[in-house]
């Protein structure tokens, strides 16, 4: 299922039928709804595998790749790699699970070692790993400390996400058991909207405060 | 229907005589009236909720009525100011498109338009809108989709309905249909036009029976 058969989905559910060109919910407002409904459903099956499996971790299915990503930076060895998104806050680094580098001619490298915050403050201390590039990320952008030129590489990296949120035709990464917590996020958040009182007059005053 | 409307209000010579003329300006102030009713009359608005009993898009037998009156055309945008005149003939617009792929450009009121121009989730590059106002539509953006152009849709006035006719050696009106105009109504409809018209006899002449007629089948249908 594409992002935009989701987001039909969803507006058919809300208006109960084909929205009219009136709508407010509209397909760029629902989509960004929808980002935080992939992270709800994420969390949500984090918490099942906890309480199935006494671990906790997101399921593979929820994981999507990113490839040919660009690679900047490099004082103090230190590249950095704009991601695709916020990886998600679950667990301490599940959000995101895999970074690899490509060469010009295709071929890949080990994953790297991903850090901890914790991680982060003493492993400049620690013997290096042979073979093993270590990074972390903060917030959008994942670092990794290297004294090899990087930037002549583009990035793989694997994470948590829905799929790419600005390609509306792009197939919704998202398991179907797990679809309908996503729609009863968004069923709660719209339908909330919904029913909020407007402010139809052009009055210098609030409706709602006024009624 | 000048008939009908005629023998309605002169059963005999006693209570009342329609012109032609009387006709003429009545039953087209009886479709003025009735496709205002139709379009969502504003004595129907119930407070703080504008929906009336009947209104232009309520369901498929109402824009079947109006059928004969939504036409379509192509805007020109003035691209420097984003404004578009109304077509001549515009009463009350039924929606706008992209001039390509008939994607929505929406209209909001004037109220709405710092909240829709500065929106970070809908930008109006993607997602124009149009105002109304006295020289017409105005568009943001100015060239809506990249165009000069947007397709409308929209009900036109209602043309004016003529029993026309000339005058015969005795002085009587005689039916001339080169110059009479029909209405382009549907039959049904005609029907609830010429009410509307008769109500206005009824007062013009001060006849109860008239105006009662109209009113009841005005407020309870046939």
């Amino acid at each position: 299922m594409t992002r935009k058969q989701y987001i039909e989905q969803i507006r058919r559910l809300i208006y109960g039928g084909q929205p009219s060109d009136d709508a407010e919910i509209s397909v760029g407002l629902v989509n960004q709804w929808l980002n935080q409904a992939i992270g709800v459903a994420a969390k949500q099956n984090y918490k099942d595998n906890y309480s199935l499996d006494g671990i906790g971790y997101v399921s593979n299915s929820f994981y999507s790749k990113f490839t040919g990503i660009a690679i900047t930076g490099g004082s103090n060895f230190l590249w950095s790699i704009s991601l695709p998104q916020i990886p998600l806050g679950i667990g301490a680094q599940d959000g995101l699970s895999t970074l690899q580098l490509v060469d010009s001619d295709g071929r890949i490298t080990q994953p790297f070692v991903l850090l901890t915050e914790n991680q982060k403050t003493y492993f400049d201390s620690m013997r290096p790993i042979p073979n093993k590039v270590l990074g972390y990320y903060e917030g959008k952008t994942l670092y990794a400390k290297s004294t090899l030129v990087l930037s002549q590489y583009t990035a793989n990296v694997t994470m948590v996400s829905g799929g790419l949120s600005t390609d509306l035709t792009s197939t919704l990464i998202i398991p179907d058991d797990y679809i309908p917590v996503m729609t009863e996020y968004l069923k709660q958040q719209l339908l909330f909207e919904r029913m909020q009182p407007v402010d139809v007059q052009q009055d210098g005053m609030d409706a709602v405060k006024t009624t | 229907m000048y008939n009908i409307w005629l023998f309605a209000i002169d059963k005999n010579l006693q209570q009342g005589y329609g012109s032609p003329d009387n006709f003429y300006v009545t039953i087209n102030q009886g479709q003025r009236s009735y496709l205002d009713y139709l379009l969502g009359e504003y004595q129907q608005y119930q407070v703080q909720r504008p929906i009336p009993v009947v209104s232009f898009g309520g369901n498929e037998r109402i824009r079947d009525s109006l059928a004969p009156l939504i036409y379509g055309a192509v805007l020109p945008i003035t691209p420097t100011t984003g404004i578009s005149s109304f077509p001549s003939d515009y009463e009350y617009v039924d929606n706008m498109w992209s001039i390509y792929g008939n994607y929505n450009i929406r209209f909001i009121q004037q109220d709405r338009l710092d909240s829709f121009i500065h929106s970070g989730i809908d930008p109006v590059i993607d997602n124009p809108v149009y105002l109304i106002q006295h020289e017409g539509f105005h568009f943001f953006p100015d060239r809506p989709y990249g165009d000069n152009q947007a397709k409308l849709s929209y009900v036109r006035n209602a043309p004016s309905i003529v029993w026309g006719y000339v005058l015969d050696s005795n002085g009587i009106e005689r039916y001339n249909p080169a110059t009479s105009q029909n209405p382009v109504w549907s039959d049904t409809d005609c029907l609830q036009i010429i009410i509307r018209a008769l109500a206005l006899v009824g007062v013009n002449l001060q006849f109860g029976t008239v105006l009662q007629y109209s009113q009841e089948i005005k407020q309870r249908g046939q």
